[in-house]
């Protein structure tokens, strides 16, 4: 039981992204310090700003976001209210304004009207600011996704931009985006109204990858278990954890997966999947856990499939590969056809099939997306007459064929003779 | 995968409507005026249980990824990652997910992207699974929310989750039910590599990827099962990948212990599947095509024996084997046949035909005899369509001259070097370009040159009996452009885009040359003098 509950407490640490980043909430120069700084003093000096933070996805922006706005919802309970705005959602201006209205109605205890127009909407809104900007309360607009306000006209971005300027009013626009040049898509009216600040969320160095786990991994003494098993679990989940993490090979596997993927989602997923395959029975974290879960990460989809498929259709992709190779420009089903039955005369193997067992055999093929259409605009064209692409790098067709125990002789010599001269 | 239980067939939809309303009434029922019952979709304790051996061995070469799966789910009221499920076709992917959810006794909601083949459909389909909206007759088979546009679907999705959690939190408290529930909603959608081919597909996709994020709700857990590979979700302004599990092909090991399930007599079964598995696992590995291949094998297989409890020793075997081999080789070329059903008089008729001929196991007709029924006008329009699409428009003049025939001895070409070549380009071209198209007119003019030469002679042997007919030349000629669509609409002649010179629309045959023939020869029209060709 007391496994379980370790178990569900790391495994739902790791879920939280505000937990994960709040490891960094201490140190003086990070984002979230310069984030928090900013905000507190538009809100004292009861002024306007914007901000845009931008970074790789998983790099944590909007969990920063969310940790300062829970901060200062604390500090100062009734001088501040959010509006959440998504660009995958929100992204049409109308959609946008109905959702700017409900969540201002929401917070402020009004009636909300899904009847209402977007110029009413729009007007609401403006109204809004201006009462807020009196009574010295500040709002505080969180666009995620910026770059997808960015595409089209830009009217919200630009209504509420110039909104700020103009009216007395006290917000705040923060811009989230993955986009590293989310501000040179803006135009030109509405990037003069944004001030240039930009926060950089840069993949964590060592040192603070080393700090993310320890406070992410160890468990705690106060969470209700048992205080002997506690105290045994703690501290031997603390040597455990002390050796594991001092451990070369341990090393070596965070740099692989670091190198590929900076981010800190990247990680979180790693150890997601290495935490829960922790044995219940031990109720402790081993390297093999975490070796299991680099595992994962080397996967090879396309020479994995290869060996899942059968040995007509492993023709089917030799015959094309050869058509490639003879410098065919365009070939369909009944080139390929015409190159397998070539292929069957001269060697006289035993896989001669019917046509329409063929065609079954590639349709199978293209439904894996081992093999496409050159074009997909879907001209009325049969199966068997549209021009076809391997979509499977030669390379990694020989892979597939050399791990295939059953493959026929045949087909590693066709193959071997085309490409290895 | 084909899945049977000694009891009862579980489809997708009763795994997750139970059949039995659910012990703990946590809602009141309504007012019995139609008999819709107040279901909960959510899996309740009340289907057959399943230990953890149990659910191995109804899957079978899947202990890896049913671990995998559990681990990843982990204990009840834990959070889990989204998480994707990928792997080929009949691999078992959907029997896996739902079979873990029986076990585990948790709360899901199921969705297959094929079923819901649009936005709104999928939204609204997950909505009624979580408020417990069964659609019936009396709302006119509506659901609980209309809903068609993202944003929409994402802000009604958090109000019927914490709606549910509430409802369910509440019920907990009412009745002691077995806790195994817990606060957790799984959402499974299925096929969602179908969503691409969608309007506004990738949107989708990338909002569906990211319902944690935007839901910020807590307890909701996503699984994702996909055909096609991870590769295919990438999107060009990076995403949050979920963790994946692969699910491999079936060996043929695993092929032959899924086949043996629930036979009745395993060993002659199994001698059975050692003759055909491996050479019918080279043509595919599918297992739902070989189960369909293997059935009419396996009948033919067990007419050779008197006792089909028996179980064979090995003579018996090789004698089995000996009956079985003529039907494997054809059997082998065949691929899947529904066999039409036909009125007694047809098979009669057609039985009286082909007592010479060897017919193929599933009682269809042999390969060289046409299988669909087409009015006479048609079968001649698809023959006039095949002619016009193959011959150069040219030759048309020559070969439908008043007298209605061609006289190839006029013809006859000598067989100079050059000319082979020209066959052999000519035969390249066609092979890559596909059949020509063609104007309505021409397609009109040839029709009518074909059937006046059949009418002719169906004249002269009606006047023979005495009877003169008018309609003859009406019968085939009456509404050729109502048989035309229907041609179209089957597919055997296909409209390309109209030329913007011309302006008309030019049509295209679909068909190939043997069914061409087969068509041809039930007619009787000698179709080998009017192909333009070697």
């Amino acid at each position: 039981m007391d496994t379980e509950k370790a178990l569900a407490l790391l495994r739902s640490r790791l879920y939280d992204p505000n937990y994960v980043h709040a490891t960094f909430k201490s140190s003086e120069e990070s984002n979230y310090c310069k984030l928090k700084f900013l905000i507190m003093n538009s809100i004292s000096d009861s002024c306007n700003n914007s901000i845009l933070l931008l970074g790789p996805r998983g790099s944590g922006k909007v969990a920063v976001v969310d940790l300062v706005l829970e901060d200062l919802k604390t500090q100062h309970p009734d001088s501040i209210s959010v509006i959440r705005l998504n660009g995958l959602l929100h992204s049409d201006d109308n959609f946008a304004l109905k959702e700017i209205a409900r969540q201002l109605c929401l917070d402020h205890q009004l009636l909300f009207s899904k009847m209402a127009s977007s110029d009413d909407n729009a007007g609401f809104m403006i109204d809004m600011l201006k009462e807020c900007g009196l009574s010295h309360k500040s709002i505080i607009f969180v666009l995620d996704e910026f770059d997808l306000f960015a595409q089209g006209k830009q009217r919200l971005l630009y209504s509420l931009l110039d909104a700020m300027q103009t009216v007395s009013s006290q917000a705040v626009v923060i811009g989230v985006s993955c986009r590293l040049d989310a501000d040179q898509l803006l135009e030109k009216r509405v990037r003069s109204r944004f001030s240039h600040r930009k926060l950089l969320f840069v993949p964590p160095s060592r040192e603070d990858v080393r700090r993310l786990l320890e406070h992410i991994l160890y468990l705690p003494k106060d969470i209700g278990l048992l205080s002997k098993y506690v105290a045994e679990f703690n501290s031997k989940i603390q040597y455990n954890l002390q050796d594991i993490l001092n451990d070369k090979k341990f090393q070596e596997i965070l740099d692989s997966i670091l190198f590929i993927d900076g981010a800190i989602n990247n990680l979180v997923q790693f150890l997601f999947r290495a935490v829960s395959s922790m044995s219940l029975e031990s109720g402790l974290l081993s390297l093999e856990n975490f070796k299991g879960s680099h595992l994962c990460y080397q996967r090879q989809p396309k020479t994995q499939i290869l060996e899942g498929v059968s040995i007509l259709e492993l023709y089917i992709l030799v015959c094309m590969n050869r058509l490639e190779c003879k410098e065919q420009n365009s070939y369909n089903f009944n080139s390929v056809m015409k190159e397998y039955k070539a292929i069957h005369e001269a060697y006289k193997t035993s896989d001669n099939y019917r046509d329409s067992v063929c065609l079954r055999a590639f349709e199978h093929l293209l439904e894996r997306e081992l093999i496409g259409f050159v074009d997909n605009k879907g001209r009325n064209l049969s199966i068997e007459i549209q021009p076809v692409k391997l979509l499977i790098s030669p390379h990694e067709l020989y892979l597939g064929l050399k791990s295939r125990s059953s493959c026929p002789a045949i087909l590693q010599k066709l193959f071997d003779h085309e490409s290895f001269r | 995968m084909i899945l049977r239980t000694p009891t009862r067939r579980i489809t997708r939809s009763s795994a997750v409507t139970p059949s039995k309303t659910s012990p703990s009434a946590s809602k009141p029922l309504p007012p019995p005026s139609v008999p819709c019952p107040a279901v909960e979709p959510f899996s309740s304790g009340d289907r057959d249980p399943l230990s953890l051996d149990e659910l191995i061995s109804l899957l079978p070469g899947r202990k890896p990824q049913i671990h995998e799966l559990l681990r990843l789910i982990g204990p009840s009221n834990s959070p889990m990652l989204p998480a994707l499920l990928y792997g080929g076709p009949s691999t078992g992917k959907t029997a896996t997910v739902l079979r873990v959810f029986q076990h585990l006794r948790r709360r899901f909601v199921y969705a297959s992207c094929r079923s819901c083949y649009c936005p709104r459909i999928l939204f609204e389909t997950v909505l009624d699974q979580l408020l417990c909206h069964k659609r019936c007759r009396k709302d006119g088979y509506s659901s609980a929310k209309r809903c068609d546009k993202p944003p929409n679907f994402v802000d009604l999705l958090r109000d019927a989750l914490i709606q549910a959690t509430s409802a369910h939190t509440g019920a907990k408290m009412k009745s002691c039910s077995s806790g195994e529930n817990g606060e957790m909603i799984y959402l499974i959608f299925d096929n969602v590599e179908l969503i691409r081919s969608w309007d506004k597909g990738s949107l989708i996709l990338q909002i569906l990827f990211r319902i944690p994020d935007l839901l910020k709700v807590r307890n909701v857990g996503l699984i994702y099962i996909s055909r096609a590979l991870p590769d295919a979700y990438y999107s060009m302004v990076g995403s949050l990948e979920p963790l994946y599990i692969y699910f491999p092909d079936y060996s043929l090991d695993d092929i032959h212990s899924i086949l043996m399930r629930n036979q009745v007599n395993p060993k002659l079964y199994s001698c059975f599947l050692s003759v055909v598995l491996k050479p019918f696992s080279r043509i595919t590995r599918r297992i739902d095509e070989l189960a369909i291949a293997f059935k009419p094998l396996f009948k033919k297989y067990c007419e050779a024996l008197t006792d089909p409890t028996l179980i064979p020793d090995e003579a018996t075997k090789r004698r089995l084997f000996d009956y079985l081999q003529p039907h494997l080789t054809i059997s082998m070329n065949e691929i899947f046949n529904i066999p039409s059903w036909s009125s007694s008089e047809i098979d009669k008729e057609r039985s009286v035909n082909q007592r010479g001929k060897l017919r193929n196991l599933s009682g269809a007709v042999a390969s060289g005899e046409l299988d669909i029924h087409m009015s006479l006008s048609a079968k001649y329009l698809l023959i006039s369509a095949f002619l016009a699409s193959r011959n150069p428009a040219t030759l048309d003049g020559a070969l439908f001259d008043s007298t209605g025939g061609s006289d190839n001895r006029k013809r006859k070409r000598k067989s100079l070097q050059t000319s082979i070549d020209k066959q052999d380009n000519l035969a390249a071209e066609i092979l890559i370009k596909g059949p020509g198209t063609f104007p309505l007119e021409r397609l009109l003019v040839i029709f009518q040159c074909i059937t006046s030469t059949v009418e002719y002679e169906a004249e002269e042997v009606q006047l023979e009996n005495g009877e003169p007919t008018e309609g003859s030349h009406a019968h085939l000629m009456s509404d050729v452009l109502l048989q035309l669509s229907t041609l179209c609409n089957a597919n055997f002649i296909c409209k390309s885009n109209s030329c913007p010179l011309e302006g008309s629309t030019r049509y295209r045959s679909m068909i190939d040359e043997d069914m061409a023939f087969k068509v041809a020869r039930r007619v009787n029209f000698p179709l080998s003098k009017y192909i333009y060709r070697r």
